[in-house]
């Protein structure tokens, strides 16, 4: 990994765009793959990324920071991607629908890391397939990816507060998913003996 | 909170990219990078070294060469084997691409020579290149005599070359030696040809002549001249003589238009002597044949036969003499067939010098009645004048024989006697005007030319000889006669 895109300003532009490569693209293959479920797309989505990036390059852009940029077109791109899947899930307007300002519960930092506290991190991952979309983005954003909750409202178009929402539900989902399925296998259990 | 996110942060670090999967799409990345590289403008300095850095290998080698190193090594190629020895081509001794010309073209165009026939034939080629050189300086008067001398010295090696080439082919083909000896002779007359005109024509300028190589050419032919061509066959040759006519009608053809109605009728004329040459050697062949089978019933016959035969052997001509007719076909052609091909060689030579018209029997006959009737103008002119001397009595008389003797061989058609004896009467007669004209009234005190032609008057065995009816052989021997007792009187 060689250094942020600040201090490389003498580089060349070429040597400034690979040197993005090397540091983001496993993180960006994983934020994919976490989202679209599907190795040989999400390898397909982190290229067309690159190419999208190094076009806008070539188009005399200049570029301070690769890892938002960088993040925002792969997250349209995967967006991009289930539309074509998709066009619109019940799922999707559901959830959309759903959606509130949120109360100011919800709201707090600390109350999101308290109910984070609660769940078993390697189950959560496992379970993370399972939530709609909505919630998935903001919780890999946060949690793979490490975005605080104002990059994460720059990148996907929001307020930071509905980020903080989006977490806490998610959250709070994954949580519920968890328990139905300890309580699924305890039934399981106790049905056969 | 810690323990959730680590737990979630690890178990996504098992989310990665295989080492295959990840190296496979930075290739498709940089090779996207160099397909759409950036604008001109945005190019550095630095950005160059870096599109050389981030290329991937084969991609960097390879454009490389295409692009400047092939290039440049084609182009070098090109003028190296190609336009160099093409401009060395037209060079002279001097030159700078001269030597190019004579140890590169040349030493290739030799090794591409396979047999010792086709060596001759390239030897033979040189040396007329070399002279044509030497020929090229000599009218740009820049001949000077070292250059002369290195030429000469060329050609001497080239004509050893020829030589060494002929010794070689005696050995396993002496048919096709003795093919090729002709034609290198017929090259080297045609070269000394030229050079004499070329020589007369400087020496009169008074530029810089080229005598040395004359001589050159002169001792080759004189080398040449050893006589080792009687071992070909006559079918060897006549395929031979066959193949250069064809070639000199085709040349004929394909000139047609560019040379002069003269020129044309000229060559036309050598290429009818030629045939008729041809068809007196296949004559004389044939009946050879004939008289073989009549010899053997001759054998079983009476004597009546046997006359008979050697009536019909009389103007048998035997193989050899075929043989003479077909070579001297054969140089004539090969001659022509320079003279037509050579801009050089028809610039300095005309083709009379080159191959002199060989007069059929009708046109012989007609010269031959011109001449006698310039003989009787003569003699009446001299017989005319007063005091006759002694001597010249005795001339006329013999101009007299001569004349008689040139009428007999015109009628029974020995036009090589009439001629002879036409050519005697008319030296004779000219020697006498020379002398009634210097010295009228001592013409004892005559020149020491005119004397020889006296004397012969004076033979005392031809004037008095009762002439009988001109056999072949008698008509032949006769001319020589004259000659044979000329020493006595002084």
């Amino acid at each position: 990994m060689s250094g942020t895109s600040k201090d490389n300003g003498a580089l060349s532009h070429e040597e400034r765009f690979l040197a993005a490569y090397d540091e983001y693209s496993d993180a960006l293959f994983r934020h994919a793959q976490l989202r679209v479920s599907d190795r040989e797309r999400a390898i397909d989505i982190v290229h067309d990324t690159f190419t999208k990036v190094w076009s806008y390059v070539r188009a005399g852009h200049e570029i301070e920071q690769f890892r938002p940029f960088l993040y925002k077109v792969l997250n349209n791109l995967i967006i991009d991607s289930y539309r074509k899947k998709r066009e619109s899930s019940l799922d999707a307007l559901f959830e959309k629908e759903g959606i509130d300002e949120g109360t100011f519960a919800e709201l707090s930092e600390s109350t999101v890391e308290s109910l984070a506290a609660t769940i078993d991190g390697k189950k959560a991952f496992a379970l993370l397939e399972k939530l709609p979309d909505e919630y998935r983005e903001v919780i890999i954003l946060r949690f793979v990816d490490g975005l605080g909750p104002k990059e994460i409202a720059l990148l996907i178009e929001e307020s930071e507060n509905t980020v903080s929402v989006r977490i806490h539900r998610g959250l709070a989902q994954l949580r519920k998913r968890i328990h139905a399925a300890e309580a699924a296998s305890e039934s399981k259990r106790s049905t056969k003996t | 909170m810690k323990r959730f996110s680590q737990q979630f942060h690890t178990a996504a670090k098992r989310v990665t990219m295989t080492k295959a999967e990840s190296r496979d799409l930075r290739e498709r990345l940089t090779a996207y990078m160099e397909y759409h590289p950036l604008p001109e403008a945005m190019r550095t300095p630095q950005a160059k070294v870096a599109t050389g850095a981030l290329a991937s290998e084969p991609f960097w080698v390879v454009r490389f060469n295409t692009m400047r190193t092939r290039a440049l090594a084609s182009v070098a190629t090109l003028v190296v084997l190609i336009i160099v020895p093409f401009a060395a081509e037209q060079t002279v001794p001097g030159d700078v691409l001269y030597p190019v010309k004579v140890r590169f073209n040349e030493e290739i165009r030799s090794s591409l020579a396979l047999t010792p026939y086709q060596q001759v034939e390239w030897e033979t080629k040189r040396v007329e290149r070399r002279l044509a050189e030497a020929r090229l300086l000599a009218t740009e008067g820049k001949l000077t005599e070292a250059v002369e001398a290195e030429v000469a010295a060329a050609v001497k090696s080239h004509t050893d070359a020829a030589q060494a080439g002929l010794a070689e082919l005696r050995e396993s083909d002496s048919e096709e030696a003795a093919i090729a000896e002709l034609t290198f002779a017929s090259a080297l007359e045609v070269e000394s040809e030229v050079l004499e005109s070329e020589t007369a024509r400087h020496e009169a300028a008074g530029a810089s002549t080229t005598a040395t190589l004359a001589a050159t050419i002169a001792d080759a032919r004189a080398a040449v001249a050893s006589p080792a061509a009687t071992e070909v066959s006559f079918e060897r040759l006549l395929a031979q003589v066959e193949d250069e006519t064809t070639h000199a009608a085709e040349l004929l053809l394909s000139l047609r238009e560019d040379i002069s109605m003269q020129e044309r009728a000229d060559i036309d004329r050598r290429l009818a002597d030629i045939d008729r040459k041809i068809a007196l050697a296949l004559e004389s062949r044939e009946i050879e044949t004939v008289e073989s089978v009549e010899v053997v019933t001759s054998t079983s016959t009476d004597e009546t036969a046997t006359t008979t035969v050697e009536t019909i052997v009389a103007p048998v001509v035997d193989e050899a003499t075929a043989k003479q007719y077909l070579r001297e076909a054969l140089q004539a052609t090969q001659k022509l067939i320079r003279f037509m091909t050579d801009i050089d060689v028809k610039a300095n030579v005309s083709v009379e010098e080159l191959v002199p018209v060989t007069p059929t029997d009708d046109e012989r006959k007609d010269t031959l009645e011109l001449q006698l009737l310039q003989i009787e103008r003569q003699t009446g002119a001299i017989a005319s004048q007063e005091a006759l001397s002694e001597k010249t009595v005795f001339g006329l008389a013999q101009v007299d024989e001569l004349v008689e003797k040139v009428e007999r061989a015109l009628v029974v058609k020995e036009y090589a006697t009439a001629e002879s004896a036409a050519a005697d009467a008319l030296a004779l007669l000219a020697d006498m005007a020379r002398v009634s004209a210097e010295v009228p009234a001592t013409p004892s005190e005559s020149a020491t030319s005119t004397e020889a032609v006296v004397e012969e008057a004076e033979d005392p065995e031809s004037p008095t000889e009762p002439e009988p009816p001109a056999t072949s052989t008698n008509a032949v021997a006769e001319p020589d006669q004259p000659e044979e007792p000329a020493e006595p009187e002084v």
